[in-house]
């Protein structure tokens, strides 16, 4: 059991990374709080099922493991391209006429946005529950008292690989410099000659492109999505970025990872520990735990705020 | 006096559009010597539950549509049925706002809903309260006609005979020890699971672990893992049809393989579209007889799925509780609640689509049928 929800937790704390990755990637430059992230997420997860619908009926729908990858990768392409643009266009619509906007102003706006988009896909793809098609075979693979399905591996092998993708783009590459140098300080960032406006959109875009994969990787796992899974998964990732350190990338993928981890044990065991009073419907309190507790006690999460790979 | 201009006509003309606005919202004025008969429809018609909320909402369409074709004249009027649906989410709190919307709209004769009896039983005090009556077509939790509504009415039977159905089936037919629970915390899902755990535990089963998940969960990973360390036989849910198809997908992800049993909120062909060869074997009770033996049915569905496309479970009790309703207002031949709802308690029992209803003084339909379905071939197959 211990070794089955150790494999739940790290499954979930990596979509709760690459969650807070992006989420936390705004926050360090723009310090705005882009609730409508987790709205990017759930229309990547919805682009990728009506992609994949499209292609299966193209294809046919019983296909080799190697036609399904190629078919599933290029699903999750076009949903981070297309969620990469929904971002773009976010940041311009929403968020940047308000740039100089009092603080509350903007936070606003991206809680409207966040609603515009839920009905939007409301709209687009109705409101129950839409399958995922079974692409991947069922089962997966068993290490010792833990099964792990297939869209698990998926998850647990793309998650490190697009993070470590992220550091290498932000540490060696032009404008991932520049987006560390504005993360510092924006003002002084914009008179040593950086585009600033062209940094913050290219944030909106990379953490988007990443909710936008997790977007995918979430509904194939799970086997379905709906138009209001965006709000569940901003709270989590708002609790992983806080508990990492809001705006601190490698503090959001261990934020993430432990508050998969934590979620999942504490989902495990509770009922056993506390003798049947407090039971698994306390899964979700534990995100909001540590949000609080590390807002009182620790505000800059467990690597701080002002770490310098901060971006 | 120059700046006070400049501001007066952009809200003139602000609300100008308004009104216009309003004009178009508001219906097409009724024909002269035609009086509007609002049918008031609450259910969730956004959320997760929304399916549900709009299959109510289209058999009462349906339904107006026919009483429209009949040229029904009330009090030496003719009138006309008009449908304001209402979307209630599926929240107590939003179901008590929209009743009282109704409520106040003073052409709204009756109301179909609500379809969740967590939502039914706020807002039926305000129905009642106002006099207006009020048939849900679904809400199946006993508690509901416990509240000593005096206008409220159901069409469906109640829940513990379902619970009932189950525990016997999974003690008699499953032979089942042990069993685990789980409930989605809603009135309907925690209702059934009680029953349920009751019922099984007098026949000496085990009740392993009892859980709840909420109604917007998705992600089930954790909670099957630890059902599955306790290695029941049976697993039992109160819940809805969409996150009873992701807890069967997790738990055959994590190899359990154990019967399933859902309530009727699971008896739906959409359990199948989004769990898919998973839910291969699952069994769900529901109340009512199987459709395939109520006469009337068939042609009915016929009718409904060439306007609407497919049909839901709830949709022919929608169906006949608007059909009572109108047969209320007939018997009142008034277009006064109060008259309305006083005509209904003359009429004791009601053949429809979904076989014969028999009131008991509460408002309970006291002529209960309820059948064990199971899904062979990806289709709801009638068991007993």
């Amino acid at each position: 059991v211990i070794e089955q929800q150790f494999v739940n937790g790290v499954v979930l704390g990596c979509i709760y990374a690459m969650l807070a990755l992006g989420f936390s990637m705004v926050f360090g430059i723009l310090r705005l709080i882009n609730f409508a992230h987790g709205e990017v997420f759930m229309i990547g997860a919805m682009v990728s099922i009506t992609v994949l619908n499209l292609l299966l009926a193209k294809v046919g729908p019983s296909v080799s493991l190697v036609v399904a990858g190629t078919l599933l990768l290029t699903t999750m392409i076009v949903a981070a391209v297309s969620c990469g643009v929904l971002g773009m266009a976010l940041e311009r619509i929403a968020y940047r006429p308000l740039r100089k906007a009092p603080v509350l102003a903007p936070l606003i706006s991206a809680i409207a946005a966040s609603i515009f988009l839920q009905n939007v896909a409301m709209l687009i793809w109705g409101r129950q529950y839409i399958a995922f098609p079974a692409i991947l075979p069922t089962g997966g693979i068993q290490i010792g008292d833990a099964a792990i399905s297939w869209s698990g591996i998926l998850i647990v092998v793309c998650a490190p690989l697009l993070m470590a993708a992220l550091n290498q783009f932000m540490k060696r590459t032009m404008i991932g410099k520049s987006m560390r140098a504005t993360s510092e300080d924006l003002e002084v960032a914009a008179y040593m000659g950086i585009d600033t406006d062209r940094v913050i959109v290219a944030a909106f875009f990379v953490g988007s492109v990443l909710a936008g994969v997790a977007g995918t990787l979430v509904s194939l796992y799970i086997g379905a999505t709906n138009y209001f899974i965006g709000f569940w998964a901003i709270m989590k990732a708002f609790a992983a970025a806080v508990l990492g350190g809001v705006g601190n990338l490698t503090g959001a993928v261990l934020g993430g990872l432990l508050l998969g981890l934590i979620e999942s044990f504490a989902i495990g065991f509770l009922p056993d520990l506390t003798g049947g009073i407090m039971g698994t419907q306390y899964k979700d309190i534990f995100a909001f735990i540590v949000l609080v507790v590390f807002l009182i006690f620790r505000p800059s999460g467990l690597l701080g705020e002002q770490a310098s790979e901060r971006a | 006096m120059r700046a006070k201009g400049r501001y007066l006509m952009p809200a003139m003309l602000f609300f100008l559009c308004l009104a216009a606005a309003c004009l178009c919202v508001s219906p097409s004025p009724a024909e002269a010597g035609e009086a509007t008969i609002k049918i008031g429809t609450a259910g969730p018609l956004t959320g997760n539950q929304a399916k549900l909320g709009t299959d109510s909402k289209n058999g009462v369409m349906f339904a107006v549509d026919e009483l429209n074709g009949q040229a029904l004249t009330i009090g030496g009027a003719k009138v006309k049925f008009v449908v304001q649906a209402e979307d209630d989410q599926a929240d107590p709190k939003l179901a008590t706002a929209v009743a009282q919307r109704l409520v106040d709209d003073k052409q709204v004769l009756a109301v179909i809903g609500h379809n969740n009896s967590s939502a039914t039983i706020p807002a039926g005090k305000i129905y009642d309260d106002a006099g207006l009556l009020f048939i849900t077509p679904n809400a199946s939790n006993p508690t509901v006609s416990q509240q000593g509504f005096k206008n409220f009415y159901r069409i469906m039977c109640t829940d513990p005979i379902q619970a009932a159905k189950a525990a016997t089936f999974t003690v008699q037919k499953l032979k089942a020890k042990t069993v685990v629970v789980v409930d989605d915390k809603t009135q309907y899902g925690q209702g059934l699971t009680d029953m349920f755990s009751k019922q099984v535990e007098r026949a000496g089963v085990k009740v392993l672990a009892r859980e709840h998940i909420s109604d917007k969960d998705s992600e089930f990973g954790a909670l099957i893992t630890a059902i599955k360390a306790k290695r029941p036989d049976v697993f039992y849910f109160g819940g809805v049809y969409s996150q009873a198809a992701l807890l069967k997908k997790e738990a055959v992800k994590q190899g359990m393989k154990i019967p399933f049993i859902g309530g009727d909120s699971v008896f739906e062909p959409d359990y199948m579209k989004l769990g898919g060869d998973v839910t291969e074997g699952d069994y769900a009770t529901a109340l009512g007889m199987d459709t395939a033996k109520l006469p009337n049915y068939a042609g009915f569905a016929t009718k409904f799925k060439a306007k609407y496309g497919d049909i839901g479970y709830v949709v022919p009790y929608a169906y006949d509780a608007t059909m009572v309703v109108a047969a209320a207002i007939k018997k009142a031949n008034s277009l006064d609640r109060k008259k309305i709802a006083e005509a209904k308690k003359g009429i004791p029992s009601y053949e429809g689509i979904t076989g014969k209803v028999v009131w008991d003084q509460y408002g309970d339909n006291s002529n209960p049928v309820v059948s064990l379905y199971q899904v062979k071939n990806g289709k709801w197959v009638f068991v007993e």
